[in-house]
């Protein structure tokens, strides 16, 4: 099926406990996808569906940007693994002059376009892997929730202390999933944020906003 | 918060799962040419079903008394996929031991590298399936509280614990046992799919097993000395593998006969070429 009309049958609008300002189309209770089993996505041949559920460090790092709008109103914004688009959504409400949205996953653009139409907000995505790109015409990266995987985040760290170098401010969020260690951070926010894919906001985890340190200073 | 607070009640039960992943039930096996191995390409992959009922014994405790479960497996990185099978089902967090050195092993040099890496994790109980559907050895679980010192509870069909012990019920001919012991302990799983009834991992769970942690273990990290593992310290060899002989084929008593007539030619065939009655 078409991605986009794959997305519209298959998600609810939701809106993330966090964020009441944002609404997104996500794979709710209320979709037959929600119990879907490993078998039934085999047989669908779904790529992990990230961009349906909102998960923690993506919706502590939009509540932040929301509350703190002057730091990417006017400015040139990146989106690193925008999933279903909640920080880009929440960056260019905020006031950024332009948000790029990247995901590898087409499925994420697509959902990250429609969730952007949802919010009257316009975005750009792209699929291309930007790992290792200068983000040359970029103020702000921000990166919700991209740190469960040590191998990907360490390739991401050595990535954003480039950046950093380079001048770009960096916020990410994170529910504690225990990859950070080491990393220049600096605290900037911490809430409590539903836990994984936990839609009915029943179970809270605990989950940290953090800004990448230019002098070096470690976590 | 409030997981640390019926910890301190003394309730909540950390639990590791020893999961060994088996070749799927439903797949045709066959012998290689050793004579004392199977072939594995193209083989379907699945949680040993004893062990499924150990990971669902597990959520059940931790779901009743708060807690954590940590799944343990070893093997090469096809294994991932049923610790994450494991995850997606509702535990925490997996280790997985991916050591060439394992290869070729016996179940005592199995048992070693789970052992250290449960003393490492530290947990109130040890949950694994009584028996793995591959080899039947049976061994892992015993073998595993031997060298950590732990008592062992067998062939549970029903576990309960209360956090300072854990108790089974173990069926016997014509009737059960009731035991316990105090933690730490090991139980294994006994019990069929009925029984126990493992839940279906369903999209948000898959999904959360996605992030959730899951570490690479050598056995150097886990203070294992590789020459107590692996094939050359296997003090058990396997020295064939036969298939079951192929069954003859069924006999249908002839049609064309009338109801007493069938009846007559079936006793008949009992009793002369059968010969059960």
């Amino acid at each position: 099926m078409e991605r986009h009309a794959f997305i519209l049958a298959n998600t609810r609008v939701a809106v993330p406990l966090l964020c009441p300002e944002i609404r997104l189309r996500l794979i709710t209770p209320a979709c037959p996808l929600w119990s879907a089993t490993e078998q039934d996505l085999a047989q669908l041949s779904l790529a992990d569906p990230y961009w349906g559920f909102c998960w923690a460090g993506g919706q502590a790092l939009a509540r932040h940007v929301l509350d703190h709008a002057a730091g990417v109103a006017g400015r040139r914004v990146f989106v690193f693994g925008a999933g279903c688009g909640i920080d880009a959504v929440a960056a260019a409400k905020a006031g950024a002059q332009r948000v790029l949205a990247c995901d590898i996953d087409p499925m994420a653009a697509t959902a990250t376009q429609i969730n952007a139409l949802l919010n009257s907000v316009s975005l750009v995505t792209t699929t291309a892997d930007m790992i290792g790109s200068p983000l040359t015409g970029f103020d702000v990266v921000l990166a919700g929730d991209m740190f469960f995987d040590p191998s990907l985040a360490a390739q991401v760290f050595s990535w954003f202390g480039r950046l950093a170098r380079d001048g770009l401010e960096i916020l990410l969020g994170d529910p504690g999933r225990g990859n950070l260690g080491g990393q220049p951070l600096v605290k900037l926010f911490c809430c409590m944020a539903p836990a994984d894919v936990d839609m009915d906001g029943s179970r809270l985890q605990e989950t940290t906003v953090y800004a990448w340190q230019r002098d070096g200073r470690k976590l | 918060m409030l997981e640390d607070l019926l910890k301190k009640g003394g309730l909540a039960v950390n639990i590791a799962v020893l999961l060994k992943q088996t070749p799927d039930t439903e797949s045709v096996i066959r012998i290689a040419g050793d004579g004392k191995s199977i072939v594995t390409d193209d083989l379907k992959w699945i949680i040993n079903p004893y062990d499924e009922f150990a990971v669902e014994v597990a959520l059940r405790l931790k779901e009743k008394h708060g807690g954590s479960v940590v799944i343990v497996s070893w093997g090469p990185q096809r294994v991932v996929e049923s610790i994450r099978t494991a995850l997606a089902m509702g535990a925490d967090s997996g280790v997985l031991i991916d050591d060439e050195a394992l290869e070729g092993s016996d179940s005592l040099g199995v048992a070693k590298a789970l052992a250290a890496a449960v003393q490492e994790l530290n947990p109130d109980i040890v949950l694994c399936g009584s028996r793995a559907v591959d080899y039947d050895e049976g061994q892992r679980g015993a073998m595993v509280a031997e060298l950590l010192g732990w008592p062992h509870l067998a062939l549970g069909v029903a576990v309960d614990s209360d956090g300072s012990k854990v108790q089974i019920d173990r069926p016997i001919e014509g009737g059960k046992v009731a035991a316990e012991a105090d933690l730490p302990a090991v139980a294994t799983l006994g019990g069929s799919h009925a029984v126990w009834n493992p839940r279906y991992a369903s999209l948000p769970g898959i999904m959360k097993a996605k992030k959730k942690p899951l570490a690479n273990k050598k056995l150097a990290d886990l203070g294992v000395d590789p020459s107590e593992c692996g094939a050359g310290a296997a003090k058990i060899r396997v020295t064939a593998l036969e298939m079951p002989p192929e069954r003859a084929a069924g006999r249908i008593i002839n049609g064309d006969l009338d109801t007493a007539g069938k009846a007559r030619e079936l006793v008949r065939a009992l009793h002369e070429e059968a010969k059960v009655i």
